[in-house]
């Protein structure tokens, strides 16, 4: 069961999305803030980072180039999740070190192909 | 020294070294022709006073022999004839004698001659010829000898003044030479100096000014020619310069009013992204739960509707959520389009405030928060939007209550006097979490706390406060803040109360000469202009902010729109973009007032003339006369029995901008229909069909393709021909 960590401060799209991946098979790890995304990433090392851009304490990019710049963690592929869904918010989350990007509201068959892809696995 | 005062200097000085040379030549000739002159009469002289001295000698000699022949006693040996040459000689010689003294007393200086005095030998030479007297040889003798040496002397003093005059007569000729070449040397000089000098002088200002163009040709309009003293290069340096910082000055206000333009759009494109980010957040809810469900029913099928229940209702929330965001958005661009009304009213506003006090107690209950009110409001009736008023109030007052737990929420409401204006203030105090510098900063910026779990925790979009300011601003009044973090934070809501005294613009007879708006946030300068206008036969609309001069311009469309250039918030340049990119006000027009002479810059941007405060009254008057179109109040004629279709129209909106003449005789309606202009004709019912019918013909005739006619004979037709009227009247 693959192991993905969603960071969200959003209760509610934390609640929609995280129920949605586990009745897909997945095991979702939940963070609030970006902080709390890095500290369960060192620890619980997911296989997979979902990421929304806008967090308190420590936004996307922050924690997408902290990651990167960290030899333990850069492994670890990151999706960026955002409501700004602007030509260049595309490009800032690619440039901060994000993977993959895909904007909310969130279509789930596509935004599963991309973990997949991600994951190495075929779809 | 002016460029022209030193050409004529040394055009001057040319001339007079000209001038003096020219004198000099004259006085030359002038001396040299007398000399010349002199001279000629001097060797004259001479050479009579030889030929004295030579007859002199030669009638010496013959008297001698006559006189030895008669002494020999021959008596008479000379004949008559000889006798007769002699003294006719003697007398010639006497004439010859005095003309020379003449000549010698004439050419000669005083003591530079000898006069001859030849008289007493001529007389005994007479004598002795024609009486025979005896004649001294020895005397004659002397005497002859004194004259001979008395003529020598005189041909000596002859001689030295001829070479005196030629030693003159050379010496004028060569200093006249000399003085003529040096005058002419001079000149030279001169010319090739002053030449010089203006080539030079010249050539350096025409470079500095070339400099200058081409310095601000390159767009170097900081570059100043600098001071180039007070001649006439100095003046065009001067003119240049001005030019220059004229142009700097109008650059810099366009690049001025370009850059708030940017501004502008910068933060209506943040708030777009900032709307579709904030749009999609619920939305991604919505759609998300509502997969959800989907699944969940097609899974299980025979799951019960209860378990369905939290989801729906997460739902719902993110959908009314977003409806909120929806309104609210949709209120900021009207307020900002300048499309939102305002509806003033008297209200007993101690009443609203009980009302608004009750409907916070839950709001207030919920973080354990006691609610304090105090009222001080001297007028029973207050003139407000009521509703914009309450909506503000209940803002900030729910923003009170989201920041505090378990503490005070103060509310005062009071009237306030401040520089001769009347102003309604409400203070909203909290003691919750207050704000930082930061946060006060962004306070009134749209969207700057919204989030779902802010919003779920709270309520509200986030765009309260940005809509409160808006709502303040568009009923002139203002809305500040005051915080510390831990301390609370103090909200106050000022709106002036000026709408009363504005009263005075619609106190008005019913027959105007034109509709005008003015736009002005100063209540004196308001008050002033519709003074003056009134006076003078306007119908004056007064707005105290540009929003709700937008807002009145819209709604009723005036005939000429005075607009003061600086307010705050919209101020009178907004208006004017506004004004001309608005399709149905593009064409009024604009009489601009300000204490600045922004005239050029103002007309460059679409006002139709402008004025600096302050304004004299019969200079605005006339302005706005000028300004005014030529139809600018509707005549109307109408033509019924029954009053009726007169009584409908006067209800219609806009009717009051119409003149309206109503006659029931034909006849009277037709002469009224040449007496004055017209911009609509409606003929109601009539008993006098066949007079009816021959006035519509003749109107037809002679007015149809200028007039509209209106027709309404029955019941039914006057409600439909009202509802035409409606918006014909209204002119919008």
């Amino acid at each position: 069961m693959p192991k993905v960590l969603l960071v969200e401060d959003n209760e509610m799209n934390r609640d929609m999305l995280s129920r949605r991946l586990q009745r897909k098979g997945y095991e979702v790890l939940l963070a609030v803030d970006g902080q709390q995304g890095i500290d369960l990433c060192r620890s619980e090392m997911p296989e997979l980072l979902l990421l929304d851009m806008s967090l308190p304490v420590k936004d996307g990019w922050q924690v997408a180039s902290e990651m990167k710049a960290d030899g333990g963690l850069n492994h670890i592929p990151i999706i960026a999740l955002t409501a700004h869904a602007m030509a260049d918010d595309r490009q800032r989350a690619l440039q901060a070190g994000c993977d993959d990007y895909d904007t909310k509201p969130v279509d789930l068959p596509r935004l599963l192909s991309k973990i997949e892809r991600l994951l190495g696995r075929p779809e | 020294m002016s460029f022209t005062r030193r050409l004529t200097l040394s055009f001057v000085a040319i001339l007079v070294l000209s001038l003096g040379s020219v004198l000099i030549q004259i006085w030359g000739n002038d001396t040299r022709r007398r000399n010349v002159w002199l001279l000629q009469h001097v060797i004259r002289t001479q050479s009579e006073l030889n030929d004295f001295s030579q007859r002199m000698y030669s009638t010496h000699r013959k008297i001698l022999v006559v006189e030895a022949l008669s002494g020999s006693g021959i008596q008479h040996r000379i004949t008559e004839q000889e006798l007769q040459e002699l003294l006719s000689t003697i007398e010639a010689l006497s004439a010859l004698e005095a003309e020379l003294n003449g000549d010698l007393q004439e050419y000669l200086e005083d003591g530079r001659y000898q006069y001859l005095e030849a008289q007493q030998l001529l007389r005994r030479w007479r004598k002795f010829l024609e009486q025979g007297d005896e004649l001294d040889a020895a005397v004659v003798q002397r005497e002859y000898e004194a004259l001979s040496s008395r003529i020598s002397a005189n041909e000596w003093y002859l001689l030295t003044r001829s070479d005196e005059i030629n030693v003159g007569l050379r010496n004028v000729v060569s200093m006249t030479n000399k003085v003529a070449l040096g005058v002419f040397l001079l000149a030279l000089l001169t010319t090739f100096i002053l030449g010089y000098y203006m080539t030079r002088y010249t050539r350096r200002s025409i470079r500095q000014l070339q400099k200058g163009t081409a310095e601000w040709g390159s767009g170097n309009f900081d570059y100043s020619i600098g001071d180039m003293g007070h001649d006439e290069f100095g003046q065009l340096a001067k003119s240049f310069d001005d030019m220059a910082s004229n142009l700097r000055e109008a650059m810099a206000r366009v690049r001025e009013a370009s850059r708030r333009a940017d501004a502008a759009n910068q933060a209506k494109s943040g708030f777009m992204a900032n709307m579709s980010h904030e749009l999609r957040t619920p939305m991604n809810a919505i759609i998300g739960y509502s997969e959800m469900l989907l699944e969940d029913i097609e899974d299980e099928p025979e799951m019960p509707v209860e378990r369905l229940r939290p989801d729906l209702a997460k739902i719902q929330l993110a959908g009314k959520h977003l409806l909120t965001l929806i309104n609210d958005v949709l209120d900021i661009s009207k307020i900002e389009s300048g499309r939102m009304a305002v509806y003033w009213e008297d209200v007993a506003l101690e009443e609203i405030l009980r009302d608004v006090e009750i409907t916070m107690a839950p709001l207030m209950a919920k973080n354990g928060n006691t609610l304090h009110c105090h009222f001080d409001l001297q007028s029973e009736l207050i003139r407000t939007d009521v509703t914009r008023f309450r909506q503000v109030l209940l803002n900030l007052l729910s923003n009170a209550a989201k920041f505090t737990r378990q503490g005070d929420v103060y509310l005062s409401v009071s009237e306030q006097s401040l520089d001769g204006r009347t102003y309604l203030v409400a203070q909203v105090r909290d003691n919750g979490i207050g704000m930082s510098e930061e946060q006060l900063g962004r306070v009134f910026d749209a969207f700057v706390q919204a989030d779902l779990s802010t919003t779920k925790q709270y309520g509200g979009s986030g765009l309260g406060l940005t809509i409160s300011r808006k709502f303040a601003e568009l009923l002139g009044g203002s809305i500040t803040v005051e915080s510390q973090p831990g301390k609370g934070s103090t909200f106050e809501l000022r709106l002036p109360l000026g709408a009363q005294e504005l009263g005075l613009a619609t106190e008005f007879d019913g027959v105007a000469i034109g509709d005008v708006l003015v736009i002005d946030d100063d209540p004196a300068a308001l008050e002033l202009s519709a003074r003056t206008l009134i006076k003078a036969g306007y119908r004056v609309r007064l707005a105290n902010s540009g929003v709700e001069g937008m807002r009145m311009a819209r709604s009723q469309r005036p005939d000429v729109i005075l607009l003061d250039v600086m307010m705050p918030g919209m101020d009178g340049w907004q208006v004017l973009h506004n004004l001309r990119s608005d399709p149905g006000l593009s064409d009024v027009p604009v009489l601009m007032l300000s204490m600045l002479n922004e005239r050029d810059l103002s007309l460059l941007l679409g006002a139709n003339e402008y004025l600096v405060k302050p304004v004299d009254s019969a200079v605005l008057t006339a302005t706005v006369h000028e300004l005014l179109p030529a139809t600018a109040v509707g005549n109307l004629l109408l033509l019924e029995q029954g009053g009726a279709l007169s009584k409908a129209i006067a209800l219609l909106p806009g009717a009051e901008y119409w003149q309206i003449f109503h006659c029931v005789d034909v006849a009277k309606a037709k002469a009224l229909l040449k007496d004055l202009p017209w911009q609509l004709v409606v003929v109601g019912p009539h008993s006098d069909a066949d007079a009816v019918t021959e006035f519509l013909a003749f109107l037809h005739k002679d007015y149809g393709r200028k007039v509209p006619i209106m027709l309404a004979q029955t019941e039914s037709d006057i409600q439909s021909l009202c509802d035409q009227l409606g918006a014909y009247l209204n002119r919008n």
